[in-house]
């Protein structure tokens, strides 16, 4: 009787467990990886390099973050068995799905969380768009710069192109913020101005306000808005000033903060890479901090063999991992492949590797 | 009877004895075959004939230097397509073009595109690595690396006071080509020629493309050419056999640019007009048999227009228009007091304009002044060329710094050796210093120019061996192999900055390779002759710029390890055969050597059936060439794929 009840006891037991089982294999989504030829783990990184115009030799690779080991080859050739295309130009993640803008090859891609495709777009020109340049996602859809001087809205999902907006000559990057879009026009070199586009009410009006000359990037991060810009070629001393500001949303100015040529923002801070060069072939670089609450700028020093390769070189990408806070910097020599170079948010060096391709320009993190 | 001795140059296989035991004999004339002068001169050289490019279905000077070794030539594509040649990797501006002895010049660029030079009125295309052995050549000649000579046809009339050619080529593409060429003889000492030529192709030739695993059939488009060439020449001889020798020259062409294959997107819109004109005169007097005196004149305008239709641009397109002109003289003395010393002493003098519609480039203009002082002496065996270059280069220009004046002196060295006084067979050495100025593209256009550059350096090294074995008659085969060594400093090159592309001067590079090269004439029976030819070369070109980078010790763009090509030629009675194969091994189009770099090996092979038929008094010769017999689908430069299997078929009539 005794064992009886032992047994009944053990079967209602294995049901329960059986059950639950049941429900946590029911719970794990693994559409991230759905087509994947390549066994990758939950948690991923993935690093964009632009390669050199009219390469075709633009890369994307898989990094584990855990230990900073990028996959063998290009992550984007192996799951889909075509090459990326010319010159990527951006990189972002919307609901796990990572989507690329290409900018001499005119596509837009949409890949799941392990890089295989899922959609893509490539009638940029027969839309009347011009090349694309950059991309932000909100509300489900996609907002595209291209270089014909519009902004153009995709759906999300199915990459159909929508709607297009005027705006000034040749935007570059952008940002969605408080119902708006914001994005900066360069005029290929000659341009000054930030575009506001109100997507709450409709699509069809870019207002046009002055920033820095030549800008090429804008940020976003805790309702601080920064622009960088190369300024304008000088003739005479045949040199650029690159340019950092910070962007006021209720006067629409902007207030240059320091000299810079590449930013990250997170939180309250702005970290400034200013690399320079006398001869175009050798570079340094500074890094400093800027805190958005103080206005106050401080350096920001970086430890180790990374810190020593940054002091001496090139910087072409600063991003940051949302998990972890730490930061990924990569340098270039417009020649040779990128080296990367990982930090922890105090500056402290953890590691380095190779992007796989050249200019790498932007980097995205996914956790499944 | 083809060639009578003259001298003691003891080029012949036999000697005559006019005198055997105190009697004398008549007159006897010794005829032999001359070696050909690739084996003689202390420089590498070779030469093409119009027979030999005829025989083989060579229809454009690019055809003809892609057989020379030791040169690469880098191909764009198509009729139209951007073609450039390089000396032993050095660079397409190391070598100096000739065109009649006048040197054709593009300060703009600094490199010619050949690919705008037929052969219609050619007679001989020669290359020549290092030093030219002609003495009294100008100054200009010795600037480069090397010097590429095309020599047109001079009128050659027996029995009439006129000739009359017509031709006409067409082929695979929506080629078609008629030409137009007469002689007249004006006096007992004065010949004119006339030439006109008209090209035009719709260049859609298909091509496969290679992406990943995916190969998909594609098409080259906006590959159009249309072009026109006219040109006069005037050959005079004065009472004291002194020569006048004058040309004009037009040419103008439009061209759709097809630009590299970008994946996913090729609707290149970029579009190419060009327009030159030269007038050219040389004159040439022997004073007595010790002086002797040439002089060159040279006017030269050439303008061209970019076009690119592209939505980034502010008003839709861009349109860059730019005019060069060059006033140019030269005169060259030379003097031999002695039968085996010869000296020559020649002055150029150029003064270069560069005029643009960019607002914010700079109109430069450049003097440059070169003196070329050369030596040789000549024995039975030995000959032994110096010379010393002297080099000096002013510019201004109207807005932002203007460069330093540059200055410098170039010796260079060569000599011959002849092993054995029975054999025709020549040990050479040559060394030679040049430096290549900065073009106005490098130091002026737009934000990539830059003024600052300094030129680039470059020492060349060559040893070689050459032989040549007449048979017997009508057969002979000659051997040349030469080893060489060249270094590259202050390398000029175009750096992508973080906001634009920058010219700036780096790198260094070391060069070190074989060329070899072989030719066999053999008649075969009574009807049959024969003949083969070919050539290897073998290159290490490293970069030495950086120890600090992954490039360094890796090869150069674009620079095969071995490439070569080899010919056949049939004659016969009733049709002639020519067929040739070019031939490369795989080379990197980055300087990283990987794989995605990796050019494939490729072997173009290419066939030419023709007869000559005699009409009368009257001549016409019908050709057929097959290029790239075997469809092979290959690049010289990455994404810009060559042309497969195509056809031409030519006709000329000579009244």
């Amino acid at each position: 009787m005794k064992l009886k009840s032992i047994i009944l006891s053990a079967i209602c037991a294995l049901t329960v467990i059986a059950g639950f089982t049941s429900c946590s294999d029911d719970d794990v989504d693994n559409s991230w990886k759905e087509g994947s030829v390549v066994d990758l783990p939950s948690y991923r990184a993935f690093i964009l390099s632009e390669g050199t115009m009219s390469k075709n030799n633009s890369h994307l690779f898989f990094v584990d973050p855990m230990t900073d080991k990028p996959y063998e080859s290009d992550i984007f050739e192996k799951q889909n068995g075509i090459k990326l295309g010319d010159t990527a130009n951006d990189m972002l993640i919307l609901d796990g799905d990572i989507y690329i803008v290409m900018n001499v090859s005119k596509v837009l891609y949409r890949l799941n969380g392990a890089g295989v495709i899922k959609a893509t777009y490539n009638n940029f020109d027969g839309d009347g768009l011009g090349e694309p340049r950059n991309a932000v996602a909100y509300n489900g859809k996609l907002y595209v710069t291209c270089y014909g001087g519009y902004v153009a809205r995709f759906d999300a999902k199915t990459l159909a192109f929508e709607a297009k907006v005027k705006t000034d000559n040749n935007p570059e990057e952008i940002i969605a913020y408080g119902g708006n879009l914001f994005c900066v026009c360069s005029g290929m070199g000659t341009g000054n101005t930030l575009c506001i586009i109100d997507i709450t009410k409709n699509f069809n009006h870019a207002e046009s306000v002055v920033t820095l000359d030549n800008p090429y990037a804008i940020k976003l991060a805790n309702s601080h808005i920064y622009i960088a810009a190369y300024g304008f070629y000088d003739p005479n001393t045949k040199t650029n000033d690159p340019k950092v500001g910070v962007f006021n949303i209720d006067t629409k100015t902007t207030t240059e903060i320091a000299k810079g040529t590449r930013i990250l923002a997170t939180g309250d801070k702005l970290y400034i890479a200013n690399s320079t060069s006398p001869d175009w072939v050798n570079y340094t670089t500074t890094m400093s901090v800027y805190d958005a609450n103080t206005g106050k700028i401080s350096p920001f020093t970086l430890s180790g063999k990374g810190g020593e390769a940054i002091s001496n070189g090139n910087i072409y990408m600063m991003e940051l991992n949302p998990y972890d806070g730490s930061i990924y910097i990569a340098t270039t020599d417009y020649v040779t492949n990128s080296n990367v170079y990982h930090f922890n948010s105090d500056g402290s060096y953890i590691g380095s590797f190779n992007a796989g391709g050249i200019n790498a320009n932007s980097m995205v993190f996914l956790k499944n | 009877m083809k060639y009578i001795l003259m001298g003691l140059l003891c080029l012949l296989s036999y000697e005559a004895k006019a005198q055997i035991n105190g009697d004398s004999i008549g007159e006897v004339i010794v005829t032999g075959n001359m070696p050909p002068r690739d084996v003689t001169v202390s420089s590498p050289t070779r030469t093409f004939y119009k027979e030999d490019m005829e025989l083989l279905g060579l229809h454009d000077l690019t055809d003809v230097v892609k057989k020379l070794a030791g040169v690469s030539v880098k191909d764009y594509g198509g009729i139209g397509g951007l073609k450039t040649v390089s000396i032993r990797n050095l660079g397409a501006q190391y070598t100096t073009v000739i065109y009649d002895g006048v040197c054709i010049s593009n300060t703009q660029a600094g490199q010619i595109d050949l690919g705008r030079y037929s052969l219609d009125n050619v007679e001989e295309v020669s290359l020549t690595i290092g030093q030219d052995d002609n003495l009294m050549r100008s100054a200009r000649h010795d600037v480069s690396a090397g010097v590429l000579s095309i020599m047109t046809e001079r009128p050659h009339l027996t029995g009439k006071s006129y000739a009359l050619r017509i031709g006409l080529q067409a082929g695979s593409f929506g080629l078609l080509k008629p030409s137009l060429r007469y002689w007249q003889k004006i006096g007992r000492k004065t010949l004119l020629s006339l030439d006109g030529t008209f090209t035009r192709a719709d260049g859609a030739y298909p091509f496969t493309l290679v992406n990943g695993t995916l190969h998909t059939k594609e098409k080259r488009y906006n590959s159009d050419v249309i072009s026109w060439k006219g040109e006069a020449n005037i050959y005079h001889t004065f009472n004291d056999s002194s020569q006048l020798n004058a040309k004009a020259y037009y040419y103008y062409s439009e061209r759709g640019l097809p630009g590299v294959v970008i994946l996913y997107s090729n609707n290149n819109q970029e579009r190419l007009w060009d327009e030159n004109f030269f007038a050219q005169a040389t004159y040439h007097k022997r004073f007595n048999q010790h002086w002797q005196l040439k002089g060159r004149l040279k006017y030269n305008h050439s303008w061209n227009r970019y076009e690119d239709t592209n939505m980034k641009y502010a008003d839709g397109k861009i349109t860059d228009i730019a005019r060069q002109n060059e006033y140019y003289a030269s005169a060259t003395s030379g003097w031999q007091p002695t039968k085996t010393l010869s000296f020559s002493l020649a002055q150029d003098i150029a003064y270069n304009t560069l005029n643009s519609n960019i607002e914010s480039q700079p109109n430069p203009e450049r003097f440059t002044l070169l003196t070329s002082f050369t030596a040789r002496l000549q024995t039975k065996r030995w000959q032994i060329n110096g010379n010393l270059l002297a080099t000096y280069i002013t510019e201004h220009t109207d807005m932002g710094r203007e460069p330093a004046d540059r200055k410098r002196l170039s010796p260079s060295f060569s000599a011959s050796f002849r092993l054995l006084n029975n054999e025709t067979l020549f040990l050479r050495a040559m060394t030679k210093s040049t430096f290549r100025v900065p073009t106005f593209t490098d130091m002026y256009y737009l934000h990539i120019g830059n003024s600052n550059l300094v030129p680039e350096k470059a020492v060349e090294y060559n040893l070689g061996l050459t032989w040549h074995k007449n048979l017997a008659k009508n057969t002979s085969f000659h051997l040349t192999i030469d080893g060489y060594y060249n270094h590259v400093r202050d390398k000029i090159v175009c750096f992508p900055t973080t906001y634009i592309w920058k010219m700036t001067n780096f790198g260094k590079v070391r060069i070190t390779g074989m060329d070899a090269t072989a030719a066999i004439q053999l008649p075969i029976g009574k009807y049959l002759n024969t003949e083969l030819t070919a050539a290897y070369s073998l290159q290490n070109a490293i970069d030495l710029s950086d120890k600090n980078k992954p490039t360094y010790h890796s090869q150069i763009p674009y620079t095969p390890k071995y490439s070569g090509n080899g010919s056949i030629t049939i004659r016969t009675p009733w049709i002639n055969i020519g067929y040739h194969i070019n031939f490369c091994g795989e080379r990197w189009s980055d300087p990283q050597n990987f794989d995605e770099y990796r050019l494939k090996p490729y072997a173009d092979h290419n066939l030419t059936l023709s007869h000559q038929f005699n009409i009368r008094t009257t001549k016409l010769l019908l050709s057929f060439s097959i290029q790239n017999l075997t469809n092979e689908q290959y690049e010289i430069i990455q994404y810009y794929p060559m042309p497969g299997r195509n056809i031409t078929a030519s006709a000329t009539w000579e009244l």
